[in-house]
């Protein structure tokens, strides 16, 4: 279970660092788009702290 | 930008999605996915060329599922997970996937697939050439292609290995053209057929004043290679001096020209290529084993034509076909053809075709073949080790039943049997030497003779072309 979450963390903080350099992309270029990328980015950003905090749990 | 491939998205996460999605609409049209429903449903209905695929759908490595059908429509797979276990690698790889990218994902991974892509749809093309001018029916031969996508995304050099004749120049040229779309840039050097001496000036270069005779400066081949392709040609032949300095230009991609004390700087992509056994030369001392693996890194090896005896018929079939005039085989003489050993491989039997060609009268009968062909015993089996005793026991017939017909014999009483013997080798010795190329060291291996007499028989045939002149 674990190593599924492993697996979740980095697919998840790869769509991150993916996201931040689509939002530096298209920042003047189509803010729209941007603010999409920087919403998702947040909701995204919640799910790994949760999941980093199960996972030191379960390390623990 | 045209956009010219078609993309299938499959993954699950909205922001994993998006990102990749905005990336591939550069460069084509994108379709996506977010369930494995989904998923089948437009690999069903749609045309795509490259499809990505997350592993984890809704469920844990449900995206396997998709590997199987995505490869069965042709597409090219590329899976994108963040799992790095070996098993999971190894199974999408079983099921077809043509890469697998960990995650994090980088743009440089987007890149290497897009030019891996390219180089398949290349490579198909030269599947084709294959099947239309280099004609090959050998399976071992065409799966050695499958390395070429490789080779294109890689700075590795390329080691073509195979007799001579068997179109190892013609395999370098393919993969230039592959990396680079054009034949500019491809610089060849054989380093047999270059005097030992000038060998080093004619790949390095020098100043002028650099020698006696030096009047000028003149560009080196590793210069004229930078930015493109050195194919250097029998490798093997390279001296031993020269094997040290062409390591450091390897390795350092800087070289001195002669008389020079500036480093020059040259980024080339190394293919070499020889008909010797390198790997021997190096346990005898003959070549630099350090030298030996920097060559080394995408191995081709050609299998000579006697390997591949089902190439023969489509190859004869080629070579007939092309030019204006129509000639066909008797098919006596087409089994003579199928079972020599061609030791020029296919350059050999293209020009015994061309020869046949425009000498016979539309239609080729075993009188027009050169003797050395005709005397193989059809009823020789394909192996090479029987091929070897039916020619002994040919020879052994045409001994029993006289080797000289009236004709020679009349010749010997009037000119003597030192001027018969001497035109039978000049004979042998141009045949051969032509069929391989000119190459020297093939040839003498042939004919099973010193390279004094073999230089003797030049120049006389030399002086001969001369006096008739």
């Amino acid at each position: 279970m674990a190593n599924k979450k492993i697996h979740d963390m980095n697919s998840a903080l790869s769509a991150i660092s993916q996201a931040l350099e689509q939002i530096e992309v298209n920042f003047d270029k189509d803010p729209e788009l941007a603010k999409k990328f920087l919403f998702l980015t947040r909701e995204k950003c919640s799910e790994v702290l949760e999941s980093w905090e199960e996972i030191k749990t379960e390390i623990k | 930008m045209k956009k010219t491939i078609s993309f299938l998205v499959i993954e699950d996460d909205q922001l994993a999605r998006l990102s990749l999605v905005q990336k591939l609409k550069d460069v084509g049209i994108v379709s996506e996915a977010d369930n494995l429903a989904r998923a089948k449903q437009l690999l069903e209905e749609g045309h795509y060329d490259v499809a990505w695929i997350d592993l984890d759908l809704e469920n844990e490595l449900e995206g396997l599922e998709i590997i199987p059908l995505a490869k069965s429509k042709g597409i090219y797979s590329v899976v994108l997970s963040g799992r790095e276990e070996e098993e999971c690698i190894e199974k999408a790889y079983e099921l077809g996937c043509d890469d697998y990218l960990s995650k994090p994902f980088e743009s440089e991974a987007l890149n290497i697939v897009l030019r891996k892509y390219e180089a398949i749809g290349s490579l198909g093309k030269f599947k084709d050439f294959f099947a239309k001018q280099y004609i090959t029916q050998d399976q071992a031969l065409i799966d050695q292609l499958g390395i070429l996508s490789d080779i294109v995304v890689s700075d590795r050099p390329v080691f073509i290995k195979g007799a001579t004749g068997v179109g190892k120049t013609f395999l370098a040229k393919q993969i230039h053209s592959l990396i680079h779309k054009n034949d500019q840039g491809f610089v060849h050097f054989n380093c047999s057929e270059v005097p030992e001496n000038l060998i080093e000036s004619e790949l390095f270069g020098y100043k002028k004043g650099a020698f006696s005779g030096a009047d000028k400066d003149k560009k080196g081949l590793l210069e004229m290679a930078d930015g493109g392709t050195l194919f250097l040609d029998e490798i093997a032949t390279m001296p031993m001096l020269l094997q040290q300095k062409l390591l450091k230009a390897i390795d350092e991609k800087t070289f001195y020209p002669l008389g020079s004390e500036e480093a020059q700087k040259s980024d080339f992509r190394l293919i070499s290529a020889t008909c010797e056994n390198l790997e021997e030369m190096v346990e005898e001392g003959k070549f630099r084993q350090d030298l030996y693996f920097r060559i080394e890194g995408f191995n081709l090896d050609i299998p000579p034509l006697k390997k591949r005896r089902e190439d023969i018929p489509l190859l004869l079939k080629h070579f007939l076909s092309s030019g204006v005039r129509r000639v066909v085989i008797k098919g006596d003489v087409k089994d003579l053809l199928y079972h020599y050993d061609w030791p020029g491989n296919i350059r050999e039997l293209h020009k015994v075709i061309d020869i046949l060609k425009s000498r016979c009268h539309g239609v080729i009968k075993k009188e027009d073949l050169p003797e050395h062909i005709s005397r193989v015993h059809i009823q020789a089996s394909t192996s090479e080790s029987n091929s070897q005793q039916v020619v002994s026991s040919e020879v052994e017939t045409i001994f029993e039943n006289g080797l000289l017909n009236n004709m020679q014999i009349e010749y010997i009483k009037h000119n003597g049997m030192k001027c018969f013997l001497d035109k039978v080798e000049e004979e042998a010795v141009t045949y051969i030497h032509e069929s391989l190329g000119h190459k020297v060291r093939e040839s003498l291996s042939i004919l099973k003779m010193s390279s004094s007499s073999f230089y003797r028989v030049l120049n006389r045939l030399k002086k001969g072309g001369d006096d008739g002149k």
